[in-house]
């Protein structure tokens, strides 16, 4: 099954005082993989300079603008049409457990997968907090130990936006027990890798359908790899399984990787910023004409 | 040419000129109140100091009253006063070390080796009359610099640019100094001290910017207000005269490789409109009032520095 | 020997010289002779009175002032404290044949570091075949993910080493470090050779001294050797975190030397994934850049984003292939500390050769057995962290208090990784120009070297700085606590043209 959706992302800045130079990178755009097939991708800003594109260490493509011009006002928004197929979403594990101990515990793999299972700065949790997680039975198949950390994560914390903020650590997120996806993400990634798992940070869009409720934002998910069946996603905020409705922009350690907004400025002043995303089905016009 | 680079010895010029017009200032007037014909002379002379050096603020915010060896060292030394001689002679050293793969060894040397041995000079303090030996430190290592500036860089934008710096700043200094003195001036337009002082006025300007002798041959009266005026602003054969350092401005800028612009507000054109302006302007048509016209000139020379800094110089 | 000569053996700069017993003098053997190799030298130095020497001394530090060959020392106050880097007149020599086999062993050494960096940057084969510990590799500070798959010009990371090496009583070289980051000191050789010159031209000339004014250019060659492909005529700069960087003078010298800009963060931009610099007749694209900022502040978008001495958005340019980084970012973790031990393995295993070059014996903390070696033998050994330049953060056991061993041992049960230990190498001594005492006494002296390595290019300085600890006894040579340096000279072997 497939559906195509139509992914916006827009921001609008304004500035006290005129920005002299400035520097811009965005990852925000959908990314393509087994499930998603960028169809078509375009931006629209309000700075004199035109933007361009590198990838990431990842992989992913990161958009940047350049301008000297000084300026006291910035829009900028991306939309993108998406095609997405439904994830394979697993009930079982092929392997046993034995078998999938072994696979994580090999050398190899290790150092193939070692950007995520090491921690670092958001995702290293202080070992007095540790007794309080969930860690995996002794005879516990992967997969199914971590649809229970999703839950158990999403029991765990409370969605609050008020008290953290991006360079909250995942120690912190324990102690305050609320935090945004973001928080919830690091956390499930933290204790994931305390049990060997290889753990990902994905950044995205996530289609609310009609739950939609005031300006949406951007989405953060973990993908954890398990042995037999590869990279799986899991949404803690919302103890789902990244469906059809995750569409991904980019991944990487941990948030540092993924951030959607990166500047840096030359002015004086503050500045105001207004962010958002809209994430639209629409009907597949092709598939019909077909 | 790096546009910071550019900056660097653009600055370096101005800071070179501006410590040597205002360290000769100093001195000249502290010396010249030795024999003043005025009564009050020396608080005088430290007003008009103050005013010149444009520390007159400064020095009030730490100062209740006027005093010799505090306005000497205010001026000349202080480094909590970022217009003091010696935080210019800091920062010629700053932009010249900034610039300093541009500018020839020897530059540099002199430079830098005259920055450490002021500032070791300094270190003790000045009492007021050590202003005749440091000033005369200053003005003549400025023109030890201007010799090497002169004799071992290449004819290219490096030289031109400190050039500039150099004519645009000489500009500015000559027409403070007038704007000083004729501030002075106004302290006395009548009494019986009168024609002396008005004498004792022009004498000293025309010593503060060294030029007593060159005006004598060329002018051949005493100096007065009129002749002065004629002298200091529109001689173009004496190398202090505003209308030839405006000249040499313009003409640096037509050589330096500025990127090209062909709007309004081009460099070139402005520079040009305003060395014109003064190349058909005489005495005459200025005289009845000559501090609106310096007042006039100064904004307008002003604009073009900002317009350089701004434009063409500008790298952050 | 003429009884003014044997006056001046004991009135001159040279009176009352202390061959130190336990250590190796390379001046002078034990029983307190001059080696052949500085007899020319030696009795040279002997014809100045003390106070023609202290004249001399004084007239190559002023040339030096006026340079402006100085370094900042940092302080709390406004204007910096500059200094120049006490320079000594009385060189090192090292013979022909002595250098042609260090020469070899840098080399080899530099090349097998940078074969490593690029297998831990791509494929991780020496982790695979467990010959370096993967771990060792993932928790340095220095190993950055920026750097995995980039492909560099010609597979070269590190295009500038400065080996550090020590003479040891047994009279052999060791490597005691690699440094790969940003090595400083080559404007000190440069220089140093200049003042040798005019201070001393006429002993100079008496001995076969290869030459190290060549520097720059093959500095140059090496940069534009690794341009961007399709580059013809590359632009290349010099980098500098600016005028109050503690080496600026070094980044200005080899910029003016080699005839390129010096550029700062703030006079390059990067736009479509290319390097330019704002110059008064507009951008002017930038091809190499031989940068010396810290891989953390090269680009607020990829690293510290805090940095104001970086380029935002540099690392995308790099990844594009449009711009070449010298040194490239992320060598740090091939010359960090606890890297060092494994470095003769690294050598055999890319190279197949056996290394040349010694390395001292190492203990690494993190290893059960090493770790309970060092916390019992303390006293005997020097103990670094793994992890910091500039001498910074030493132990040296034979000198510390039990109040220090105490703290240390502390220290390094917290955080085993970032320690390393090494037994206490006697530096060799070198005779050196005390000023207080207006005469020649022995201190410990290293040996930094320079090598460069660009496409299809390899060049070592036949020369180098030879650093000197000016406090008596101690063993640390480093600038910023109170080192010196003498010019090295490395004799031409002219039978071999």
């Amino acid at each position: 099954m497939k559906t195509e959706y139509e992914v916006k992302y827009y921001t609008h800045n304004t500035y006290e005082d005129p920005v002299k130079e400035a520097f811009f990178s965005f990852q925000i755009t959908p990314c393509q993989d087994d499930t998603q097939r960028v169809l078509s991708v375009e931006f629209q800003h309000t700075l004199p300079a035109q933007e361009f594109h590198h990838q990431n260490p990842f992989g992913f493509d990161v958009t940047s603008l350049y301008t000297a011009q000084p300026f006291r006002e910035f829009r900028f928004e991306m939309t993108a049409l998406v095609e997405k197929t439904r994830p394979f979403l697993p009930t079982g594990t092929p392997l046993t457990v034995a078998e999938e101990q072994r696979a994580l515990c090999a050398y190899d793999f290790f150092i193939d997968h070692h950007l995520y299972l090491g921690t670092g700065h958001y995702t290293h949790i202080e070992d007095g907090l540790r007794r309080r997680l969930l860690f995996r039975e002794e005879k516990q198949p992967v997969y199914d130990y971590l649809v229970q950390l999703n839950r158990f994560i999403h029991q765990m914390l409370e969605f609050d936006p008020e008290p953290t903020h991006v360079h909250t650590t995942v120690s912190e997120v324990i102690q305050l027990g609320r935090g945004v996806c973001q928080d919830y993400t690091h956390l499930f990634i933290g204790i994931a890798r305390l049990n060997k798992i290889p753990c990902r940070y994905a950044s995205g869009y996530l289609n609310q359908g009609l739950n939609l409720t005031g300006t949406a934002v951007m989405h953060a998910w973990a993908e954890a790899f398990v042995p037999g069946l590869g990279w799986q996603g899991f949404d803690p905020t919302n103890n789902l399984l990244a469906d059809l409705n995750f569409i991904k922009a980019a991944h990487g350690a941990d948030y540092g990787d993924c951030s959607p907004l990166r500047g840096v400025l030359k002015t004086t002043g503050g500045h105001k910023t207004a962010y958002g995303v809209t994430i639209h089905p629409t009907p597949m016009v092709g598939a019909a004409q077909q | 040419m790096l546009s910071r680079i550019g900056n660097s010895l653009f600055w370096m010029g101005r800071y070179l000129e501006r410590s040597e017009h205002i360290a000769r200032y100093t001195r000249v007037q502290y010396v010249a109140s030795v024999d003043s014909p005025l009564a009050h002379n020396q608080e005088n002379v430290l007003e008009s100091i103050l005013h010149m050096t444009a520390n007159w603020e400064g020095y009030f915010q730490t100062q209740q009253q006027l005093e010799a060896n505090a306005v000497i060292n205010y001026t000349a030394i202080s480094e909590d006063n970022s217009f003091s001689i010696l935080s210019y002679i800091d920062r010629v050293r700053e932009n010249a070390r900034g610039a300093r793969d541009s500018i020839s060894i020897e530059l540099w040397e002199a430079i830098n080796s005259f920055y450490h041995k002021i500032n070791a000079y300094a270190a003790a303090g000045l009492h007021a009359e050590e202003i005749e030996y440091f000033a005369r430190r200053i003005e003549e290592n400025s023109y030890v610099m201007k010799g090497y500036i002169d004799n071992t860089l290449l004819r290219n934008d490096v030289w031109q640019l400190i050039y500039l710096g150099m004519h645009l700043e000489r500009a500015i200094q000559i027409i403070l100094i007038l704007q000083t003195k004729f501030k002075d001036r106004e302290k006395m337009l009548s009494g019986p001290d009168y024609a002396a002082y008005e004498n004792f006025i022009w004498t000293s300007t025309l010593l503060s910017v060294e030029s007593f002798d060159m005006y004598m041959r060329c002018q051949k009266t005493a100096p007065d207000k009129h002749h002065v005026l004629n002298f200091l602003l529109f001689d173009t054969a004496f190398p202090k005269s505003v209308a030839f350092s405006l000249n040499t401005v313009k003409q640096c800028i037509n050589e330096i490789s500025f990127q090209e612009e062909k709007k309004q507000g081009f460099i070139h054109f402005e520079a040009g409109k305003l060395a014109c302006n003064f190349q058909y302007t005489t005495v005459k048509d200025i005289e009845e009032n000559p501090v609106e016209f310096l007042n006039t000139t100064l904004e307008s020379i002003y604009a073009l520095a900002h317009l350089l800094d701004a434009k063409y110089l500008k790298y952050n | 020997m003429d009884g003014a000569m044997r006056q001046a053996m004991t009135s001159g700069v040279f009176g009352n010289y202390q061959t130190p017993p336990q250590f190796l003098d390379e001046v002078f053997c034990q029983a307190g002779k001059v080696n052949p190799e500085y007899e020319a030298l030696y009795s040279q130095f002997l014809k100045y009175s003390k106070d023609d020497y202290r004249q001399l001394n004084e007239h190559a530090k002023t040339s030096f002032f006026n340079q402006g060959i100085t370094f900042s020392v940092y302080t709390d106050k406004a204007k910096g404290v500059e200094r120049i880097f006490p320079f000594d007149l009385f060189p090192r020599i090292i013979q022909a044949d002595e250098w042609a086999q260090l020469e070899k062993g840098i080399i080899q050494r530099c090349v097998a570091l940078n074969l490593f960096i690029q297998d831990i940057y791509t494929h991780k084969h020496i982790l695979r075949d467990k010959v370096v510990p993967a771990d060792l590799i993932f928790s340095s500070k220095n190993y950055l993910k920026a750097m995995l798959d980039i492909k560099p010009v010609a597979g070269i990371y590190n295009h500038i080493s400065g080996t550090d090496l020590i003479k040891h009583s047994d009279g052999k070289y060791y490597v005691l470090e690699d440094n790969i980051r940003c090595p400083s000191g080559i404007s000190y050789v440069l220089t140093n050779r200049v003042a040798m010159k005019r201070a001393l031209l006429e002993t100079f000339r008496k001995f076969k001294v290869s030459t190290v004014q060549e520097y720059p250019q093959e500095l140059l060659a090496t940069m534009q050797s690794v341009a961007p492909q399709g580059v013809d005529a590359p632009n290349c700069v010099v980098l500098t975190p600016g005028v109050y960087n503690s080496a600026y003078f070094e980044h200005a010298y080899l910029a003016l030397t080699m005839g390129v800009s010096l550029v700062e963060g703030r006079d390059l931009y990067v736009e479509k994934n290319f390097v330019y610099m704002k110059t008064i007749n507009g951008p002017k694209k930038v091809d190499v850049v031989y940068r010396r900022i810290d891989d953390a502040f090269l680009d607020p978008m990829a690293f510290n984003p805090d940095s104001v001495l970086g380029v935002p958005g540099l690392m995308g340019a790099y990844r594009e292939g449009n711009v070449s980084l010298v040194n490239a970012p992320g060598t740090g973790f091939a010359d960090d500390k606890a890297v060092y031990t494994y470095v003769p393995d690294i050598i055999k295993y890319y190279l197949g050769e056996e290394p040349i070059l010694n390395n001292v014996q190492t203990y690494r903390c993190e290893k059960d057995d090493d770790f309970k070696y060092v916390l019992e033998n303390m006293q005997n050994l020097v103990v670094k962290p793994v992890d910091e330049s500039g001498g910074y953060g030493i132990l040296i056991g034979s000198k510390a208090t039990k109040e220090q061993l105490a703290e240390f041992k502390q220290l390094i049960t917290q955080n085993r990784r970032k320690y390393i230990a090494q037994p206490i190498m006697n530096l060799s001594m070198h005779a050196t120009y005390i000023e207080g005492e207006d005469r020649f006494e022995p201190r410990h002296v290293d040996l930094r070297t320079f090598t460069l390595l660009g496409k299809d290019r390899q060049f070592v300085l036949k020369g180098g700085l030879s650093r000197v600890a000016l406090k008596k006894g101690s063993l640390i040579v480093n600038s910023s606590q109170g080192g010196g340096s003498k010019d090295t000279w490395v004799i031409r072997d002219d039978s071999a043209v």
